[in-house]
């Protein structure tokens, strides 16, 4: 891995003379300064090497195109000229309140509704070409929880894997995977709801599938099995698989995924990638809370020229801070500015 | 056809699991006793014939309605239909385990009417008379229960269905009233078949090719119609 690392040349002024100076490094690698002129010194931190906001490398997995979708017998359109696409080895989340149109999409996907507006093309095939075949390539998670509950975890498994034409993965090691494997004989009824959330999770991977599909992939589950499937879930990412995640769990959104989308009364309003997102919607400021005897205090400095900011670094000499924050926004927030409307 | 195959394999195991296989079996033990406790229904053949009609329509339409209720409030569905599994082969699934099971059932009733009442039986009507009635109930019963999501919604609909279907025929297997309009029946195919069970001789033979050929087209159309129930009440609806 040592010789993939990427060297960034870059130029900064003296903030003392405005002398140019040339600098070499590494992504989040610090560096201290001396500046040839007047003798200044001082600290550059290369920024860290930051996430695509999307993937450029893969080829797309899904293509979604002025998609519109009506149901009978109602006036509205459920989904209304969403377009977006998503490559392998991304993650993209959908995110939206409840009646937005995000099952409705994930539906016409996964090929459910039939008579649809607009153009979709999953694995570089026309959706309308696609036959059952396709559930072979493709995986679905769903949020509720949907076994045989009289059934152990692993008959379960072997049911669903015996309508596969290709080998499937062997339901001991999915069941290993996700921590189940003491419980593979017990009857799926007396199951916990995270148990049978990961049941659910485990068993969209049966067929290996190049496109998943995940309906709140982390509902019910507490933070250990919860850290556990987002970890097997970056894993898929990295292994090429193209993600589709559902959720209403912003932080999931902003932990796992490359790029985000947010749908409102059948439209998708915004793309972007979380960070992006983020900076873009945030104040340039940090915030400090520090304490002053046996009071706290707040504090807010502007980003830019922070080094040079001598409240700032007096109030840190003082040694009292107990917090600093940058105020980028939440994704909490960005949907409410997006959407004018609350996640539900 | 290994789809279809690894489906029975797993149809059986879920009949058993949910006691279907043993309540068909206590049904029928509940019928013979019912024949010899009541001294007169021992040799009314009649009677006999209802009761082979009632096994595979209490195991056809009641036990694909319990089985895809259970699927239903299991959410199993949801997440089968996104495999590649054929509708074709989740429906022959369950209309061959039923039938096999309604066939199990009622040569067990036949072997002992046999055995304790010395009935004498034409095979080939049995069998082809529970072959062809348990596929039509069993069809019935999933275009009826896939519209539903609780038992007492399917049960309302099964015995309206129940009534008007076996209603007209039943008047005319006890002699009661008689017209050939109840020929438009499927059911009164299916009695037709099961009278012979007792009385092969007395069938003429285009009662046969009505019994068979009629029940047949019933099938075929029935098929159609759950196929496009399953489609429209469970894919659609997302399970």
């Amino acid at each position: 891995m040592m010789g993939n690392t990427v060297t960034i040349t870059k130029k900064v002024a003296c903030p003392h003379c405005k002398n140019e100076i040339t600098i070499q490094g590494s992504p989040g690698e610090t560096l201290e300064i001396k500046c040839p002129k007047c003798n200044t010194k001082g600290i550059f931190a290369f920024p860290k090497e930051t996430p695509l906001p999307k993937s450029t490398t893969g080829p797309i997995a899904i293509e979604v195109n002025n998609l519109e979708f009506a149901y009978p017998k109602s006036n509205k359109k459920a989904v209304n000229g969403v377009s977006f696409s998503i490559k392998k080895g991304e993650i993209f989340g959908f995110l939206g309140p409840n009646g937005a149109g995000k099952t409705t999409t994930q539906k016409i996907i996964i090929g459910l509704l039939k008579g649809y507006g607009g153009n979709v093309e999953l694995l570089g095939k026309n959706l309308q070409n696609w036959k059952t075949d396709l559930y072979n390539r493709i995986g679905v998670g769903f949020e509720l929880p949907n076994h045989y509950q009289k059934l152990t975890a692993l008959e379960n498994l072997e049911l669903f894997a015996s309508f596969y034409r290709q080998k499937t993965t062997p339901p001991m090691d999915l069941l290993r995977m996700v921590e189940l494997e003491k419980d593979a004989d017990q009857r799926v009824g007396t199951f916990s709801k995270g148990m049978k959330s990961k049941l659910n999770f485990a068993r969209s991977l049966l067929n290996d599938p190049e496109i998943l599909f995940l309906d709140e992939p982390t509902t019910g589950l507490d933070p250990v099995n919860s850290r556990l499937i987002k970890n097997i879930i970056k894993q898929k990412r990295k292994e090429g698989k193209a993600i589709f995640l559902t959720t209403h769990n912003m932080n999931d959104a902003d932990e796992l995924c490359d790029r985000v989308g947010f749908i409102v009364d059948g439209k998708l309003v915004l793309i972007e990638s979380p960070r992006e997102l983020k900076i873009k919607h945030g104040k340039k400021i940090v915030k400090v809370e520090y304490l002053r005897g046996n009071e706290l205090l707040k504090e807010n400095f502007d980003l830019k020229n922070l080094a040079d900011n001598k409240n700032f670094l007096i109030l840190l000499r003082t040694g009292n801070v107990q917090t600093i924050h940058t105020a980028e926004a939440t994704l909490d927030d960005i949907f409410i500015k997006a959407t004018g409307r609350q996640l539900i | 056809m290994s789809n279809l195959k690894n489906m029975l394999k797993w149809e059986f195991i879920l009949l058993s699991r949910y006691k279907i296989i043993h309540i068909s079996i206590l049904s029928v033990i509940l019928y013979f006793l019912t024949t010899q406790a009541v001294q007169s229904l021992r040799n009314q053949t009649q009677v006999h014939s209802v009761l082979l009609f009632f096994d595979p329509a209490l195991i056809g339409i009641l036990f694909v309605g319990a089985l895809v209720l259970f699927e239903k409030s299991e959410n199993v569905l949801q997440a089968l239909v996104i495999t590649p599994m054929k509708t074709d082969d989740y429906l022959l699934s369950k209309i061959i385990s039923l039938t096999i099971l309604s066939i199990i059932s009622a040569l067990l009733f036949i072997g002992l009417m046999t055995i304790f009442n010395e009935t004498s039986f034409n095979l080939f009507y049995l069998v082809i008379g529970i072959i062809l009635t348990s596929i039509m109930l069993i069809l019935v019963g999933f275009i009826l229960v896939s519209r539903v999501n609780s038992i007492n919604g399917y049960l309302l609909g099964m015995v309206i269905g129940f009534i008007g279907l076996t209603f007209p025929p039943l008047l005319m297997l006890f002699n009661i009233y008689e017209s050939p309009i109840f020929y438009l029946w499927p059911t009164q195919a299916s009695f037709l078949l099961f009278n012979g069970v007792f009385h092969a001789a007395s069938l003429e033979l285009w009662e046969i090719i009505y019994g068979i050929s009629y029940q047949a087209f019933w099938i075929g159309l029935l098929y159609i119609f759950a196929k496009k129930a399953f489609y429209k009440y469970i894919v659609l609806e997302g399970g």
